[in-house]
């Protein structure tokens, strides 16, 4: 095809640039690359009611969205798409068109001129120039963390070992176009067990992953998190569990045997991957936003964004199996308020009368959603969801007394006799912290 | 310009945005191509040498056989550069 428009460019401009990496993601959660603006903090504050989250949500979707008019309000929708995990997904609407499980390239009208720079449009004209770099970043970093997944999920398998991927990778590689458009930071696998995730990790061991030092117990922690600085000089995470969720009260609403019974393949990552059927995902969706409503962040526009393709991805039976399980499980009220924000912000369309059948179903008092506005409601959940004296007595001392292990590791002290002194040096830096510890889950 | 090459078996590569992403497992550095390079990049992946890539872009792009030579003579220079091509065995 000759384009006369590309005669003087030569191919200059075309040569390859190199663009080093800096730390793009670090084993922690909370660290994203630091030259990128659409970082966001976690946990953090997710105000649905905000404009730049109405706008983003009804831009992802499809709908009339009201154009921004002023350069601090471009600022804000820029900045609210860095908290809320969808800057690709953004710019891939942008470009191309609003993603839906079914219903890819509906028509979509957004009434913007995001090709002409001028006082009305420097606003998306900055938006897009932000948005590109990034996900170009994003579908970089993709490679190498798919590669390395690929690379680990055949040496668990060639030992026997086949956990379930959970939550933002399984579902970028089955629900979204692009993987790189549901931004993640780890990877969340499910074992069968504690003891089968430590072999797990022992393998990766000899592939240079390292362990960091974390608190654990039967009670209070059911994950760890495995790490290496990986492909590409950009470390690579994984969050290794062997229940569902870090907080007590929704640690045994599921089991590894009735996930497993149900689990899907994920041909697009690898022959190896098995996932969460539908129906399950999205249950795990939704408990996962209940995990996170003392955060302020639950609403977090790209785990809501899984449940609106979840949901529109489902047929007749799987929604059938998701109801059923929501109330044998004593988690309607948890699913109907997760299917309705997400109805309300995103579009999500649910069977009719659903949301009414899930609100009059009784609730298991273990999940009292009223009960997950503060840190300190859902210790109580946690607490009160542990059966027997002895367990309670244990989830206590797990909460307030770490192993000696950690407590050596966090204070850089390798004495038994230290050791009282170092849980009183803990105790003074903050109890309300350590009790909110088991009611925080990762994503 | 007669020289084939072969791709780094540690690199990867993805097109995005219409680009090309092309990540060296090897180092700590990622790669961006543009229209042009993307098309410079299949050309040599299909095993092409200098010359018939400078052929093929002749007849794809309405710009000087001279101009298009340099450049990509200029590119091969940079990816064996960065390790991310290297002559044929």
């Amino acid at each position: 095809v000759t384009d006369p428009a590309r005669s003087d460019m030569g191919t200059a401009a075309a040569l390859a640039r190199a663009v080093a990496f800096t730390r793009h993601h670090s084993f922690a959660v909370t660290a994203l690359p630091e030259s990128s603006p659409l970082l966001y903090n976690h946990p953090m504050s997710i105000d649905i009611h905000a404009p730049a989250y109405q706008w983003l949500a009804r831009t992802l979707t499809g709908r009339d969205a009201p154009a921004p008019q002023s350069d601090a309000e471009w600022q804000g929708i820029l900045e609210y798409a860095g908290l809320n995990g969808v800057s690709a997904l953004l710019h891939y609407t942008l470009v191309n068109a609003p993603i839906t499980a079914n219903r890819a390239g509906d028509a979509f009208d957004l009434e913007l001129d995001l090709s002409s720079p001028g006082p009305q449009s420097a606003g998306p004209a900055e938006l897009m120039e932000t948005l590109r770099p990034h996900t170009i970043q994003l579908a970089a970093l993709e490679l190498g963390q798919t590669h390395e997944l690929k690379t680990i999920l055949q040496t668990w398998a060639n030992h026997a070992i086949h956990p379930i991927l959970l939550k933002g990778t399984p579902l970028g590689y089955s629900l979204y176009p692009e993987p790189w458009l549901r931004e993640r930071c780890d990877t969340d696998v499910l074992f069968s067990s504690r003891d089968e995730a430590k072999k797990a990790h022992a393998l990766l061991e000899d592939m240079g992953y390292q362990n960091p030092n974390a608190v654990s117990g039967d009670y209070i922690s059911h994950q760890f998190m495995s790490y290496r600085q990986g492909a590409g000089g950009f470390p690579h995470t994984l969050d290794m569990h062997w229940r569902i969720n870090n907080a007590w009260a929704f640690a045994n609403a599921v089991t590894y045997a009735e996930l497993e019974a149900s689990a899907i393949g994920v041909p697009n990552l690898s022959p190896e991957a098995r996932t969460l059927s539908h129906p399950y995902a999205l249950l795990l969706a939704c408990m996962h936003r209940a995990a996170h409503v003392a955060e302020g962040n639950a609403n977090r526009m790209l785990w809501l964004f899984d449940m609106h393709l979840l949901a529109a991805a489902m047929n007749e039976n799987e929604w059938e199996d998701f109801e059923n399980m929501a109330l044998d499980k004593g988690l309607g009220e948890i699913c109907r308020d997760a299917l309705a924000v997400t109805q309300s912000t995103l579009g999500l369309e649910a069977p009719e009368g659903l949301l009414e059948r899930l609100a009059s179903a009784k609730t298991n008092i273990a999940y009292q959603p009223q009960s997950a506005g503060s840190r300190w409601k859902i210790q109580w959940m946690n607490f009160r969801s542990i059966e027997g004296v002895s367990g309670k007595a244990r989830w206590l001392k797990e909460q307030l007394f770490p192993s000696a292990e950690y407590m050596y590791g966090k204070y850089g002290k390798r004495s038994p006799v230290s050791l009282p002194w170092l849980y009183v040096r803990r105790f003074a830096s903050g109890l309300p912290k350590i009790l909110s510890r088991a009611g925080t889950s990762s994503h | 310009m007669t020289e084939r090459y072969d791709i780094s078996p540690d690199v990867l590569s993805q097109e995005v945005c219409g680009e090309t992403v092309l990540l060296d497992l090897a180092g700590e550095a990622y790669f961006g191509l543009n229209e042009v390079g993307t098309r410079i990049w299949q050309l040599l992946k299909e095993g092409c040498t200098a010359t018939e890539v400078v052929d093929a872009l002749e007849q794809e792009f309405d710009a000087a056989r001279d101009v298009l030579e340099a450049d990509v003579a200029a590119l091969i220079e940079q990816m064996l550069k960065e390790g991310i091509i290297r002559p044929a065995k």
